[in-house]
């Protein structure tokens, strides 16, 4: 909502006067610029292989052919008469076709030489090869550079899952049950819940029934004044609770950023970068931009500059710059995570912050001495700001460890009201990563930049597919009702006291 | 006659499916996963073709999971107190615990799970619904609706009805002698079915009066039940169509599943049907497989509490199901609370299902299970496949008996509730 005097920003069609608008994200296909590595690898006992066809070839063909009823059938009127209507012709093809119809449904062994030189790329991992002939097929195995995918904490199927998203604009819908493990660290250790009968929205995510994933980020005042001395609601709206965090400026080149400012015009969000980065876009792409400053570069956006309507300002250590040295009408303080966040984050707001962007390294784990996970800070410092009461003045935002889509609506249950993705744009983007765990480097690569707005794109309508299945399930028409909102999580801790805290323990398997 | 291509496939698979319980599979082999583990799928087969429990080497009681089944074991007697081999012990169950309707008892404490026609072809919902004859348990039509292929099994059939009306006709409501609900799945809880484009050929659509080849999605839930008075009204409405069935209600697992529970029960039906989160599915979000609703272990011990004391534990019968794989599977979920289970995926993956996921597609399915597709469909053979899937019952049975004289019980439902029965290894949060 814009008040007298807001800045562009805060006017640009986001407000929520105006016409109304169902908001909903542009797709297109966009197939991979580089080749992505096999999912699977038949592998083929090729010297068995060449005694199978030999095998066939003999009972389809051979035998066939030389049966004594053929040969008899030459000093006959049969075979002739076959011969010329071209039933023998077409009895002959039709045993080829099954000499030669391979195992694959896929199309795996259609290449011009078969299983000599399978086509891996168009294997899926059915193993009906295996199945079909067990001694020809030695097994179907991971690809190898497949496997090497995994850094950080994806695992190689969540970076196949991005890419795919990326791709195809939609989410990764699969037959047969859940793959993984019954439970994990982290985001893995809640369920989302979700209302069986009674519910307020009726019609789900396929329905007709809009349901918002918009966030306000900035400052609400606690109560409404009507004396005329009221200070304006100062707020920018974004469509979904997701920030592009380009803060890591070695992860960036040109391509990157251009792609990142357009993918967040066309999904209605913004994007983080550091000011220096920041005055190198154009004015059309700073409308969708967030400057990140440190206290030593307040004077670079101060008046006479650029206007400015939310900036952050990263904050390491005390005493804490004064919010009114800020010239921009939202001030967010961007901190690190660590063991006393809670109080630093309730004193900043008590500064007169507009919100709190936590920070945590890429996976989102061991964070400070207690080796908390981003989610654990995320509801200490919601739990903190509720406690205090100011939760509703503010806004929360959180970075690091937000890898997938669902992660996004776990953390906003959590208590954060927009979260801020960084590998995995890079990922989208297919970046060359390199190293393992929580060491590794991503090393941005050339692209169209058209191409990869489309990318980042299809990859926030995916995870806003996501958001919005989690929000139905549950039967709510607005994601700002899901902020905080614990009691709709199911966490593992929890549910093992419950079901089994009654079970003679045994020790750890 | 000369063999086709599909015959000579069909025949390739069913011999092969025979060598591979005893084939040797590399470390970084893409069959299996942590839930249906490599080894649990090869003893599957192995149980499929035999009848019995795979003589030793492969692991057929657990899966890799990490917890909830795979983390809990059983106290068993020392070999001196459990009972002999020739004790005749009863894993027969009755599925009617109220003075109305039909008073079924079921051979087995399982039955078949739902699976659409459509989702899965007609050869595989009738060789499970010859199965379900054979051992006299059932099979569901899942909704998709009811193919005249199943009518000669049909006092083994369970009709389905769900958010989608797929199919439902009355007559299909009056031949049966069970009926479900199906409130929402495991998989997919909250969002209703999928059928995605690619398998909804013409055949499917004119049997769910639909438009061939476009995507059906289920709405989510059902439009004429807003409460807990309008779902009685629901099974009330069934009821009255057809006194004579049984009406099972299918819910998913959310964190006040037992207030749901009490619902069902307060609404008249006979037995309530638990789908966890980690169901088995013919398409869904992977999202919502693994983010939306709890598994099913949690679930079980929570019904159960809540219906033990409200007292009315004693009146209603609870199924469980998603992620069942095993008959140490079946035992724990009884052990937490449950009177029997729901399988599905066990059943496929009998006659040859290797978990590959691809059955969202039309053409997906290699070995022809979840496939609309007519020439993949005939890969599968409804008398082979059928014996299978009663040879994993036998092996079932006898493994549920051994593990019951071990723990001195004659009788499936003495072990009701027992959690005393168990032991856990999982993580503890004191």
């Amino acid at each position: 909502m814009g008040g007298p005097g807001a800045s562009p920003l805060l006017l640009r069609g986001f407000e929520l006067s105006g016409p109304y608008r169902r908001f909903r994200i542009e797709t297109r296909r966009a197939p991979p610029l580089y080749r992505e590595p096999n999912r699977y690898e038949p592998i083929v006992r090729k010297s068995r292989l060449a005694l199978l066809l030999l095998r066939e070839f003999h009972t389809y063909i051979l035998s066939e052919v030389f049966k004594p009823s053929n040969w008899r059938a030459l000093f006959t009127g049969r075979f002739y008469r076959e011969l010329v209507d071209g039933t023998l012709w077409s009895k002959f093809r039709a045993r080829w076709r099954v000499l030669l119809d391979r195992p694959c449904i896929y199309g795996v062994f259609s290449g011009p030489l078969g299983g000599f030189r399978p086509r891996k790329d168009l294997c899926t991992g059915c193993m009906r090869c295996k199945q079909e002939y067990p001694d020809v097929i030695e097994d179907v195995v991971w690809g190898r550079e497949f496997r090497s995918m995994a850094f950080l904490g994806y695992r190689p199927e969540d970076v196949y899952t991005i890419w795919y998203e990326a791709r195809e604009g939609k989410e990764l819908v699969k037959g047969m049950g859940y793959r993984g493990p019954f439970a994990g660290p982290g985001w893995d250790s809640i369920w989302l819940d979700m209302s069986e009968i009674v519910r307020p929205t009726r019609d789900g995510k396929m329905g007709r029934e809009y349901i918002s994933t918009a966030v306000d980020i900035g400052r609400r005042p606690e109560y409404l004044k009507f004396d005329g001395e009221s200070t304006p609601v100062k707020t920018v709206r974004i469509e979904l609770p997701v920030l592009f965090d380009c803060a890591e400026t070695g992860w960036l080149n040109r391509e990157t950023i251009a792609a990142v400012v357009e993918a967040a015009r066309r999904c209605g969000t913004l994007a983080l970068f550091r000011v220096d980065t920041y005055l190198t876009l154009p004015a059309s792409g700073r409308l969708y931009s967030i400057p990140i400053i440190t206290p030593e570069q307040v004077n670079r956006l101060g008046p006479g500059g650029p206007a400015i309507p939310l900036v952050e300002v990263e904050i390491q250590g005390e005493p804490f710059p004064p919010r009114s040295g800020v010239w921009a009408d939202i001030v967010i303080a961007r901190v690190s995570a660590d063991d006393s966040i809670e109080e630093r984050a309730l004193r900043l707001v008590q500064m007169g912050y507009d919100g709190i962007h936590l920070t945590a390294p890429p996976d989102g784990r061991n964070i400070g001495g207690a080796r908390r996970h981003i989610k654990d800070v995320i509801r200490a410092v919601h739990t903190r700001l509720v406690h205090a009461r100011v939760r509703d003045q503010v806004t929360l935002l959180a970075t690091g460890g937000i890898l997938m889509g669902e992660h996004v609506p776990k953390a906003v249950l959590c208590g954060c009201d927009a979260v801020g993705i960084d590998t995995s744009l890079h990922i989208a983007l297919q970046a060359r990563i390199t190293g393992r765990g929580g060491v590794f480097r991503v090393s941005p690569r050339r692209f169209d930049p058209e191409w990869g707005a489309q990318r980042l794109t299809n990859l926030m309508a995916a995870w806003h597919e996501q958001f919005i299945e989690a929000l139905s399930a549950m039967g709510k028409r607005d994601g700002r009702r899901l902020r905080g909102d614990v009691g709709r999580g199911i966490f593992y801790e929890d549910m093992v006291r419950e079901a089994f805290g009654d079970i003679e323990y045994a020790g750890a398997r | 006659m000369w063999p086709s291509a599909i015959q000579k496939h069909r025949e390739n698979l069913q011999r092969g499916l025979e060598r591979l319980p005893r084939e040797v599979f590399r470390e970084d082999s893409a069959l299996g996963h942590e839930g249906w583990t490599r080894e649990l799928i090869l003893a599957t087969y192995w149980q499929a073709m035999t009848g019995r429990p795979p003589p030793g080497g492969l692991e057929y009681r657990v899966g890799n999971r990490g917890d909830g089944f795979d983390s809990l074991g059983f106290k068993y007697l020392p070999p001196s107190e459990r009972l002999p081999e020739d004790e005749d012990i009863d894993i027969s169950l009755p599925l009617n615990r109220k003075s109305y309707g039909p008073a079924i008892t079921i051979s087995c404490p399982w039955y078949g799970a739902g699976m659409s026609y459509g989702s899965v072809s007609l050869n595989f919902m009738v060789a499970r619904a010859k199965a379900a004859q054979m051992y006299n348990t059932f099979t569901s039509t899942g909704e998709g609706g009811y193919p005249d292929a199943l009518i000669p099994y049909k006092d083994h059939v369970i009709t389905q009805v769900s958010t989608g009306m797929f199919g439902v006709r009355e007559e299909t409501l009056l031949r049966c002698r069970f009926m479900e609900f199906k409130y929402a799945q495991g998989a997919k809880p909250g969002l209703g079915g999928h059928l995605l484009a690619d398998k909804n050929t013409e055949t499917v659509a004119a049997m769910r009066e639909a438009v061939p080849f476009v995507s059906l999605y289920q709405p989510f839930p059902f439009h004429s039940v807003y409460s807990v008075e309008d779902h009685k009204k629901h099974v009330d409405w069934a009821r009255t169509i057809n006194p004579n069935m049984l009406v099972s209600v299918k819910v998913s697992t959310p964190i006040d599943v037992d207030m749901v529970a009490i619902g069902i029960y307060y609404a008249g039906a006979h037995i309530i049907h638990l789908d966890g989160g980690y169901g088995g599915t013919g398409a869904a979000p992977e999202f919502a497989k693994k983010n939306i609703a709890m598994p099913i272990e949690f679930a079980i011990p929570k019904v159960h509490r809540y219906l033990v004391e409200e007292g009315v534990r004693d009146d209603i019968v609870v199924m469980a199901s998603g992620g069942i794989r095993t008959a140490h599977d079946i035992a724990k979920a009884i052990a937490l609370g449950a009177d029997g289970c729901v399988i599905g995926s066990a059943e496929a993956i009998a006659v040859g299902c290797t978990q590959c996921g691809n059955c969202e597609r039309g053409r997906g399915c290699q070995v022809g299970i979840a496939t609309t597709d007519a020439e993949l469909s005939q890969l599968l053979d409804v008398e082979w496949a059928a014996r299978r899937i009663v040879n994993l019952y036998r092996a079932w049975a006898i493994e549920l008996k051994n593990i019951l004289r071990a723990l001195g019980l004659r009788s499936i439902r003495e072990l009701r509730g027992r959690k005393d029965l168990l032991v856990y290894y999982g993580p503890r949060y004191d």
